[in-house]
């Protein structure tokens, strides 16, 4: 299992995007407060986001990704970005049924020269066009009275 | 089946019209089985000219049955197209929204005269599927579920020779997902209608629908779901 990247912060405006848009992320790699022992010091080259989903149940698994954003650091392993990664309008929606699931993830890695990668996938819902503001989980809604 | 518009993205565009002849599919039926009878009567003449009369006879007989039952298909597929005009699905919108309630226009015109009749009723079922594949060793096994089955009221009148009417249609937010077609996962959605006097060889026929990953907003009755359930328990054990 990968580790998390210590020195490696990030903040998602929101877990729930709409097809044909996108989820809003801020990345910052810097020195933590009282950070005094840096294994990965110089080897740190770029952190790379991604929007990735993967089928579950009792299909054969399917996945697939969207975009593929690489944020460069120096040569400290510093840097920081804000990135809008887009979900295009015929991708798949999170999807919770009762042969499949449809699960999203966005893929934070730190790339290490000669080490195994830093990384950390986020949980998120792409929700169909409109639903940002129903939509928590994975499709579909219940029966009820909002 | 025509297709205009967009046919897959967030946003619905346009139009739609479907148009289909039931008796297409029949004449490849009819011709498939003809066809299959032509090379077992060519097998009972080898029979034959080989001296194995019994067998000869009896598999000829047997070959002669199947071509006339090919042959009967075939003559009713040329009927159906010599006395109906294909059936046409108007659609409001397409593709069709989750929690939308679009009105389908159906219409179907007969080539011949028949009885006005101001009350016809169509019985038509909305389905969505989800199938699966996966491999068992060099086997791939495919399962299916069928997840949405809604019965909408399609009502209309024969007058001038001519079947028109409503179809209610009805997507579901709370059941099914958008048309999905990945490599081992697949969900599509169909409406059935079974045509009863609107045509002379086939009760029911399929038309493909095309569910996109948009929401009605018009459509308040629904609340977002409870969490799934953790790990990827539900579906292995």
């Amino acid at each position: 299992m990968r580790s998390q990247d210590p020195l490696l912060s990030y903040t998602l405006a929101t877990e729930v995007a709409e097809v044909g848009s996108g989820f809003h992320i801020s990345i910052s790699r810097s020195p933590a407060d009282g950070e005094t022992n840096d294994k990965t010091f110089g080897k740190a080259r770029s952190v790379r986001v991604e929007l990735r989903y993967e089928t579950d149940g009792r299909g054969d698994r399917d996945s697939g990704k969207f975009g593929s954003y690489e944020v460069p650091l120096d040569r400290f392993g510093m840097g920081s970005a804000d990135l809008f990664v887009e979900i295009p309008p015929d991708a798949p929606i999170s999807y919770d049924g009762v042969l499949m699931r449809i699960q999203y993830v966005l893929r934070i890695r730190t790339d290490l020269q000669i080490s195994i990668d830093h990384g950390i996938d986020l949980d998120v819902v792409v929700a169909p066009t409109g639903g940002a503001g129903t939509y928590r989980y994975p499709h579909p809604l219940t029966s009820g009275t909002i | 089946m025509a297709i205009t518009g967009s046919e897959y993205g967030g946003v619905p565009v346009g139009a739609h019209v479907i148009t289909k002849t039931a008796g297409s599919m029949s004449a490849k039926i009819g011709i498939g089985i003809a066809s299959i009878g032509a090379i077992a009567f060519g097998g009972a003449l080898v029979g034959l000219l080989a001296g194995a009369t019994a067998f000869g006879v009896a598999f000829g007989l047997g070959a002669v049955i199947t071509i006339c039952i090919g042959l009967y298909q075939l003559q009713r597929a040329k009927d159906e197209e010599r006395l109906w005009h294909p059936i046409e699905l108007h659609f409001p919108t397409w593709g069709l929204p989750l929690g939308s309630n679009p009105q389908v226009a159906v219409t179907r015109a007969s080539k011949k005269p028949i009885p006005d009749n101001p009350h016809v009723e169509i019985v038509a079922a909305v389905r969505c599927t989800e199938r699966v594949k996966y491999d068992v060793g060099s086997d791939t096994k495919t399962e299916t579920e069928q997840v949405v089955l809604d019965r909408p009221r399609l009502v209309g009148a024969i007058a001038n020779n001519t079947f028109q009417g409503t179809l209610d249609l009805s997507i579901p937010v709370d059941r099914g997902a958008p048309t999905l077609s990945l490599h081992h996962n697949e969900i599509f959605w169909e409406l059935s209608l079974q045509l009863g006097q609107l045509t002379t060889i086939q009760r029911e026929m399929t038309f493909d629908l095309l569910v996109v990953a948009a929401i009605d907003r018009a459509e308040q009755r629904f609340v977002d779901a409870p969490p799934p359930p953790n790990g990827l328990a539900p579906y292995d054990a």
